[in-house]
């Protein structure tokens, strides 16, 4: 059993095999030895580690991908925004959740959570038009006026759709 | 600023910063009009003479002066109650130009807001490595982009500053392009919608699907000529005869879909492989094409490693693989019948590069040539075997190339309708003891 201590000082106790998902952790296991020693996670609350420990406990002994295979899988991985069923339940959460799962995925080094949190919010993205964008994330369209007007002439030959 | 709740009036508070002319306004007229003068009261406007339905009174002198009394009295109070509208519409001028500039007011709060909003969204703190990881995710399906304003990369370009910044600065979001010169009025900003990928991309390499008709080669050379050197790795192009002028200046291109399903004759594609850049390693032809038996020596395909082609004879299939010795990957599709002679040893084409091979054969109406095909390859580093049909499957001809070619197979895969036995499954088992034999879906 892996000890992780929380930014707010929440110990959880969790299996080696689940927590090994993430690279991060992995790594530091492998350096360390075996020990009692609690591994402090100074960037994730425990609520958002709550969360990752459910997603690497349901996908508890799938294979990880290795560094070779996500190289060569790169190209598909990026192009499918298919999410499992599962993982979409998972991540139906709100959006504050949502982006600090991805900050987590990303930190922790768990590439295929990473995955889910980005085709989400790419999903999110898409179909939608820029000032549809700016109201579901809060933001701050920040262009000048010079620049909208040089934005607006240079997609001028882009398509209407 | 004001609320009406039935004929009663009420105020909340002025704010603070409007000046004290107005403020001196506003205090009268609230004053008004929370007090009975806010009633327009109207005067009795009866006379002994309203009733009257007929004109006899206009000849008595006495009710005649009267009368002219009357509209004197009229005259005054229609000038009284035209002086009291304009002075009301000087107020209401004033309380519309007070509502504008507190409309206005109300709109830089809320932009300010906003804009502090923006500053703590989640959004902001995801560094630009995951922005960027989610940009490629947002990327339509299709391979090459026909950029559309609001779709990925354009879209996320027009959102905010560092939107913007970070998808400019992405040059893997700008390296597909499917440019169409078909539209005569479009050619001006598909040029455009060309230079820009250009600049974005910088110098990876470009994959383009190009659309053209046979006359627009030349201009399609121009169009292309500045970037053939360096840029341009992946490019799909119709077959036309003038498509061998445009293929001639490529010098990094590495993979090549010939495009002749709109060509008027097969032989086209003859045409345009004797000038194939040596850097090809990847040949895609589509539609039907034929190859002379005297084909020249073509350097290039010496250098291809993967040729996939559809609709075309067994023969051409042998031509084209005989002197591809580097060739390690085959996709044949489609491919139309032809009479195979008998088997010769004599004739039996031996590939020692080829790993993979892949027959995806569809509404086959004439026999199938796969018992051709096994009978007269033999292959002896093959790896991979997929096979699609239609027809019966030729088990004897399959165990018989299996043994000439003695090759280390490691998967064997049938589409959904061929069908086997378990007895044949065991006895390709049985030649190589390691392979998965399995079936897969189209």
């Amino acid at each position: 059993m892996v000890h992780l201590v929380t930014s707010d000082n929440v110990e959880f106790v969790v299996d080696k095999e689940v927590v090994e998902r993430s690279v991060l952790i992995k790594n530091m296991l492998e350096d360390v030895g075996e020990t009692d020693q609690s591994i402090p996670l100074a960037n994730v609350s425990s609520a958002v580690l709550r969360k990752v420990i459910e997603y690497c406990e349901h996908h508890r002994g799938e294979p990880l991908p290795s560094a070779d295979a996500d190289q060569n899988q790169d190209e598909t991985r990026k192009r499918t925004t298919d999410i499992s069923e599962w993982d979409q339940k998972f991540i139906t959460v709100d959006q504050e959740m949502l982006f600090e799962i991805i900050l987590a995925a990303n930190y922790l080094d768990i590439k295929s959570l990473l995955d889910v949190g980005c085709k989400t919010v790419a999903n999110m993205i898409k179909g939608k038009t820029p000032d549809e964008i700016r109201r579901l994330f809060n933001i701050v369209n920040d262009f000048t006026p010079e620049e909208e007007a040089q934005i607006k002439k240079e997609n001028e030959w882009a398509e209407d759709r | 600023m004001q609320t009406v709740d039935n004929s009663e009036v009420k105020f909340t508070s002025l704010p603070a910063d409007i000046n004290d002319e107005l403020r001196n306004i506003v205090h009268d007229v609230r004053r008004i009009l929370t007090t009975d003068r806010s009633q327009v009261i109207i005067p009795d406007l009866e006379t002994e003479y309203s009733g009257s339905t007929d004109n006899h009174w206009a000849f008595e002198f006495g009710a005649h002066q009267s009368i002219r009394a009357i509209i004197a009295e009229r005259e005054q109070q229609l000038h009284a109650v035209s002086q009291e509208i304009s002075g009301l519409k000087t107020v209401m001028d004033l309380f519309n130009n007070l509502h504008e500039q507190l409309v206005e007011k109300k709109d830089k709060i809320k932009q300010s807001m906003e804009l502090h909003k923006g500053f703590v969204s989640p959004l902001w703190s995801l560094p630009n490595e995951i922005l960027s990881e989610i940009f490629v995710h947002c990327l339509p399906d299709d391979k090459h982009l026909s950029l559309a304003q609001n779709e990925a990369p354009v879209l996320l370009t027009r959102v905010c500053k560092k939107w913007r910044g970070v998808a400019v600065g992405m040059p893997d979001l700008w390296c597909r392009l499917h440019l169409n010169l078909k539209d005569k009025k479009n050619l001006q900003q598909q040029d455009n919608l060309y230079h820009l990928c250009l600049q974005r991309s910088q110098g990876r390499p470009l994959s383009l699907v190009i659309d053209c008709y046979a006359h627009q080669m030349l201009k399609l050379r121009k169009f292309l000529r500045p970037y053939y050197s360096h840029h341009i790795a992946s490019i799909s192009i119709p077959c036309f005869r003038g498509t061998r002028k445009v293929l001639g200046e490529f010098q990094a291109l590495q993979e090549l879909t010939l495009d002749n399903t709109t060509s008027r004759t097969s032989s086209t594609i003859a045409t345009c492989l004797p000038i194939l850049p040596l850097t090809v390693r990847s040949l895609k032809v589509i539609g039907s094409f034929s190859l002379d038996r005297n084909l020249p020596p073509i350097p290039a395909l010496t250098h291809l490693t993967h040729i996939e082609v559809s609709s075309c004879s067994l023969s051409v299939v042998l031509r084209l693989i005989r002197p591809s010795s580097n060739l390690s990957s085959l996709v044949i599709r489609q491919y139309t019948s032809e009479r195979i002679p008998p088997v010769d040893s004599a004739q039996v084409l031996t590939h020692t590069a080829l790993q993979s091979l892949h027959i995806l054969e569809t509404n086959m109406s004439a026999a199938s040539l796969l018992p051709g095909l096994f009978n007269i390859l033999s292959l002896p580093n093959l790896r991979a075997l997929e096979v699609s049909a239609s027809q019966a499957w030729p088990h004897e001809e399959v165990k018989a190339f299996l043994t000439r070619s003695n090759c280390p197979l490691e998967n064997l895969s049938f589409g959904a309708k061929i069908v086997t036995t378990d007895e044949q499954r065991a006895e390709y088992v049985a030649l190589i003891p390691s392979l998965v034999v399995s079936h897969f879906v189209l």
